[in-house]
C-alpha cells in the first residue's frame, strides 16, 4: 500500500484523538466517582437509578412521619400515665370516704383534695403538643375542655369541644405505601363530660365517663352522702380500666412505630447498596486503567512526533 | 541521421525533463493539501513514421525523434471517491444526530440534582410535612412553593426542548422563525454549492480535458471532487462523472445539477403542523412554480438529521416525542391532585353504608374549613388542557395557601376539624397511583422515558463511531491511491534533474562535433 504523508497525519491525529478521548473519559470518571453521569452511559442502570432515588425519598419521608408522630405518642402515654395515678390516688380518698367512719368536716377535706385533682385531670386533658391540643380530635385549635363555674364557683358543667369520636376525629400518619394510621384520642372517650341543666325548675344533669364520674364524687362528699360515694368506685374503677386500654392501644400503635420502622431502615440499606453498585466507579479499577492509558498516551505521542515530518529521503541527500 | 537532428533529440529531453520537473514541483508543494490527486509524467519515444521507405538502419536511425510526454496521468480512484461521498452522507447524519441528541439528553438528564423527579420528591416531603400539621400556614406555604416548582421545572424543561426544535426547523407556523432556523442556513449552503458545482464544471468543459490527461484541468477536477464531498454531507445525493469529467448530481429520480448548470434547488417551507414541521422541496430553477415535495428522500446527511430529529418517526429519537412525554406527564400530575383537591368522594361507614366525602380548604380570616372549590392547578395561558408548557399553580392558591384542601370530610358543617388531614394524605398516596398513565406510577414513567432517551441516544453514538471507523477506512485507502508520498517525489526530482544534465551533455557534444564539422573545410 502506497503510504502518502497525507494519510500518515490522518491516521496518527486519529489514534491520538482516540486515545486522549479514552484518557479524558477514564479521568472524569475517577474524579466524579461515578460511572454513570448521563442517561446514555449506561440506560437500564439510569432507569434503575431513578427509580431507587424516588423509592429512597418515600422511605425517609415515612421515617420522618413516624419520627415525629412517635413524640406526640410518647406525650399521650405520659400523659395517660399521669391520669392514672391521679385517678388511683381518687379511688384511695373516694374509699377512705366511703369508710362510714368519716365525719363532716374529714369528707369536707377530701371533697377540697379531689376538686383539686379534678383541676388537674382538667390541666391533662388540655395538654398540648406542639400547639395542637392531642385529645381534641381532629379540631386541634379548639381547646378540648371548658369549664363553667356558678357564682358560688361550682363547677356547673365541663364540656367537651373537640371531635366527637363519631365523627372523623382521627389524624392520620403515613407510614408506608397505602398505609395510614391514627394517632390521637378523642377527649370524649378517655374523660367524658358533666353538665348541669335547670330548665323551668328542672335541674338535669348529665354525667358520662370520668369527669362524671369526679363530679358526682365531689358533690356527694360536699353533701356528705356516704352512699353516693361509695357508689362512684364503680364509676372510677371503669374509667381506670378505659385508660389503661386506651394506653394500650397506642403502645401498640408505637410498636407497630418501630417495627416498621426497623423493616424501612433494612429497605433503605439494601437500595442504598444497589445504588451504589450502579452508580459508582471502581475506584481501583479505573486508576489502575488510567495509569495504563496514560502510557498508552505517551507512546501514541512519541511515534506521533517521530513519524511525522522527521524521517525522509532529504536526510540522506 | 544528422547532428542537428541529436541535438533536436536532446533538446526534446530537456523540455520534457524541465516539464517534469515542474510536475514534481507541484507534487511536493502540495504534499498536505487535502484532496489533492498527484499527477505523474508519462513519458514516451517518439518515432517519425514521415518516411515512406524504412529500407535501411540508417533511415531507421532518422526516424527516431526523441522524447514527448504522453500524458500527465492523475491518481484517481472513481469507485472509492463515490463510496466515500456515500459513506459519508451516512456519517455527516449520525454526526449531527449525535450532537442534537446529546443535547436533548441534557436536558433530560434525571441523574443531575436540579432535574424533575427532584422536584417531585421535594414537592411529595413537603405533601408530609403538611399532613402533619394540616391547619399550620408555614407549612402549607411550603407545600404550595414545591407545587410551583415543579411547575417551574416542566415549564422550563419543555421551553428548552421546544427552543432547540424551533432553532432547527422554526416553529411550523411562522416564516420568519424558518428564516433563521438552522435548516434553512444548510439549504442555502447547499443551493449555493450546486451553483460553484455547474461553474467548476463549465470550467472543465472549456478545459477541454478527456480522460483526465491535463495537469491543469487536474485542480478543477480536484476542486469537483471536494465540493461533491460537500455536498453529500448535507443530503445523499447519487453522482455520475460523464466522460469529459463533469459531475451530474441527483436526488432519488430528481436531477439537481447537470454538467454546468443547476436544474433544481432546495428549499424549505412550514407545513403549519408541529409534528412535523418543516417540508424540503426541490424547486425548478427554470420555472419556480414546479416544486416537488423530497422530506422523505432527504433521509441522511446532516440535513436529514435535522428533519429526523424534528418529526414524529416512533423509531427515532425525536423531539416531539420527548415534549410529548413531558406532557403526559404534566397534565397526569395536575388533573389527579386537583381531582384530590376539588373533586367529592365516597367512603364507607362502620354500618357499611356509603357516605360522601368532601374536600375543605380553610378561610383565612375565620380559620375554619370551608368547601374546597378551587382547582390546585391551571393552564397559564387559559387553556382548558393542562401541559407541560402551561402547569402553573393557581394563582388564587399562590395567594392564599389557606386554599390548599388539606382536609376531607363526612360532615361539612363540623368546621373546627381543621386538623384533619385525609386529603394530604390522598396526596401521598396519589404517588404510587398508577391509573393516569396506564400502568405506570408518575416517577416511574419519568423514569423510563428518561431511560429510552439515553438507549436511543446511546444507539446513535455507537453508530456514530462505527461509521466514523468505516469512513476513515476509505480516507486511509482513498490517501494512499492519491496522494503524494515525498519519498516517490524526491526520489523523481533526482532522475529528472540526472535525465536533464544527461541530455544537456550530449546537446554540448552533439555541439562540439558540429563546431569540428564546420572547422573541417578550414
Amino acid at each position: 500500500m502506497r503510504i502518502t504523508s497525507l494519510l500518515t497525519s490522518d491516521t496518527l491525529t486519529g489514534y491520538l484523538t482516540s486515545a486522549e478521548s479514552r484518557y479524558y473519559q477514564l479521568s472524569e470518571e475517577a474524579a466524579s466517582g461515578y460511572k454513570v453521569t448521563k442517561p446514555s452511559d449506561d440506560p437500564s442502570a439510569a432507569k434503575k437509578l431513578i427509580n431507587i432515588n424516588t423509592q429512597l425519598n418515600q422511605l425517609n419521608s415515612y421515617l420522618s412521619n413516624m419520627s415525629s408522630a412517635s413524640n406526640e405518642l410518647d406525650t399521650l402515654d405520659s400523659t395517660l400515665s399521669s391520669l392514672t395515678d391521679m385517678i388511683e390516688n381518687v379511688t384511695d380518698l373516694a374509699t377512705q370516704a366511703a369508710n362510714g367512719t368519716y365525719s363532716g368536716g374529714d369528707l369536707s377535706k377530701i371533697k377540697t383534695q379531689v376538686d383539686s385533682i379534678i383541676q388537674s385531670v382538667l390541666t391533662t386533658a388540655n395538654t398540648q403538643y406542639d400547639g395542637v391540643y392531642i385529645f381534641s380530635g381532629t379540631a386541634t385549635s379548639t381547646q378540648t375542655y371548658t369549664t363553667v363555674t356558678d357564682s358560688s364557683t361550682n363547677i356547673t358543667s365541663i364540656t367537651y369541644n373537640g371531635t366527637p369520636s363519631t365523627g372523623d376525629y382521627e389524624r392520620y400518619v403515613a407510614i408506608s405505601d397505602g398505609v395510614s394510621v391514627g394517632i390521637n384520642a378523642t377527649g370524649d372517650s378517655v374523660f367524658g363530660s358533666y353538665s348541669v341543666t335547670t330548665t323551668g325548675g328542672v335541674t338535669t344533669t348529665t354525667a358520662n365517663g370520668l369527669f362524671g364520674t369526679l363530679m358526682t364524687l365531689s358533690n356527694a362528699l360536699g353533701k356528705n352522702d356516704q352512699a353516693a360515694v361509695s357508689s362512684c368506685l364503680d364509676g372510677l374503677s371503669t374509667a381506670l380500666n378505659n385508660v389503661s386500654g386506651v394506653r394500650t392501644k397506642y403502645a401498640s400503635v408505637s410498636n407497630r412505630f418501630t417495627l416498621t420502622k426497623n423493616s424501612i431502615d433494612t429497605t433503605i440499606t439494601n437500595l442504598k447498596a444497589s445504588q451504589s453498585d450502579l452508580r459508582n466507579a471502581d475506584l481501583a479499577t479505573v486508576l489502575e486503567d488510567l495509569a495504563t492509558q496514560e502510557v498508552a498516551l505517551q507512546a501514541c505521542y512519541q511515534v506521533t512526533s517521530n513519524m511525522i515530518g522527521k524521517t525522509s529521503l532529504l536526510d540522506y541527500m | 541521421m544528422s547532428i542537428t537532428s541529436s541535438m533536436e533529440i536532446a533538446k526534446s529531453a530537456l523540455t520534457v525533463n524541465q516539464a517534469a520537473l515542474t510536475i514534481v514541483s507541484n507534487n511536493i508543494s502540495n504534499m498536505d493539501t487535502a484532496g489533492y490527486s498527484k499527477l505523474k509524467v508519462n513519458q514516451t519515444g517518439v518515432v517519425n513514421y514521415a518516411s515512406t521507405a524504412i529500407t535501411s538502419a540508417i533511415v531507421q536511425a532518422n526516424a527516431l525523434s526523441g522524447v514527448a510526454i504522453s500524458s500527465i496521468q492523475r491518481y484517481s480512484n472513481a469507485y472509492l471517491e463515490k463510496y466515500y461521498n456515500s459513506e459519508n452522507s451516512e456519517y455527516s447524519y449520525y454526526k449531527e444526530y449525535s450532537t442534537l441528541a446529546n443535547n436533548v439528553e441534557s436536558l433530560v438528564n434525571e441523574l443531575k440534582d436540579t432535574g424533575l423527579s427532584d422536584a417531585l420528591s421535594s414537592f411529595y416531603t413537603a405533601a408530609n410535612t403538611l399532613n402533619g400539621s394540616p391547619n399550620d400556614i408555614t407549612a402549607r406555604n411550603a407545600y404550595v412553593s414545591a407545587a410551583e416548582n415543579v411547575c417551574s421545572v416542566f415549564n422550563s424543561m419543555y421551553g428548552n426542548l421546544s427552543d432547540i426544535k424551533t432553532s432547527l426547523v422554526g416553529d411550523g407556523s411562522s416564516t420568519g422563525s424558518l428564516q433563521s432556523s438552522e435548516i434553512s442556513g444548510e439549504v442555502d449552503e447547499l443551493n449555493s454549492l450546486f451553483d460553484k458545482l455547474a461553474v467548476i464544471n463549465g470550467s472543465i468543459v472549456k478545459a477541454g480535458t478527456d480522460d483526465d490527461t491535463s495537469a491543469a484541468a487536474s485542480s478543477l477536477l480536484d476542486e469537483r471532487d471536494s465540493i461533491l464531498t460537500e455536498i453529500s454531507s448535507y443530503i445523499p445525493v447519487n453522482t455520475e462523472i460523464n466522460r469529459n469529467g463533469t459531475a451530474n448530481v441527483s436526488l432519488g429520480s430528481y436531477t439537481l445539477v447537470k454538467s454546468s448548470s443547476v436544474q433544481r434547488y432546495l428549499s424549505v417551507e412550514t407545513t403549519g403542523s408541529s409534528s412535523n414541521p418543516v417540508a424540503v422541496n426541490l424547486v425548478n430553477k427554470d420555472d419556480p412554480t414546479k416544486t416537488v415535495d423530497v422530506t422523505d428522500l432527504v433521509d441522511r446527511g446532516s440535513i436529514g438529521a435535522i428533519i429526523d430529529i424534528s418529526g414524529s418517526d416512533a423509531n427515532n429519537l425525536t423531539i416531539n416525542s420527548v415534549l410529548s412525554s413531558l406532557n403526559s406527564m404534566a397534565n397526569a400530575f395536575a388533573t389527579t391532585l386537583n381531582d384530590i383537591q376539588t373533586k367529592t368522594g365516597t367512603t364507607t361507614s362502620t354500618t357499611g353504608a356509603t357516605i360522601a366525602t368532601t374536600p375543605m380548604a380553610m378561610d383565612k380570616d375565620t380559620l375554619k374549613l370551608i368547601t374546597s372549590t378551587t382547582a390546585m392547578f391551571s393552564a397559564s395561558n387559559g387553556g382548558t388542557t393542562i401541559t407541560a408548557e402551561n402547569i402553573s399553580v393557581n394563582k388564587a392558591i399562590i395567594n392564599n395557601a389557606y386554599l390548599v384542601a388539606a382536609a376531607r370530610v363526612t360532615d361539612t358543617t363540623a368546621t373546627s376539624n381543621t386538623g384533619n388531614n385525609t386529603n394530604i394524605g390522598l396526596v401521598i398516596n396519589a404517588r404510587n397511583n398508577t391509573t393516569a398513565l396506564g400502568g405506570s406510577t408518575l416517577e416511574n414513567y419519568l423514569a423510563d422515558f428518561v431511560s429510552s432517551v439515553g438507549t436511543k441516544t446511546s444507539i446513535i453514538s455507537t453508530t456514530l463511531s462505527t461509521q466514523s471507523t468505516v469512513l476513515s477506512q476509505i480516507k486511509t485507502q482513498l490517501s494512499s491511491a492519491t496522494g503524494v508520498n515525498l519519498d516517490e517525489e524526491l526520489t523523481d526530482l533526482i532522475k529528472y534533474q540526472r535525465a536533464y544534465e544527461a541530455a544537456g551533455r550530449v546537446f554540448t557534444t552533439c555541439n562540439d562535433l558540429l563546431e569540428q564539422l564546420v572547422n573541417l573545410g578550414r
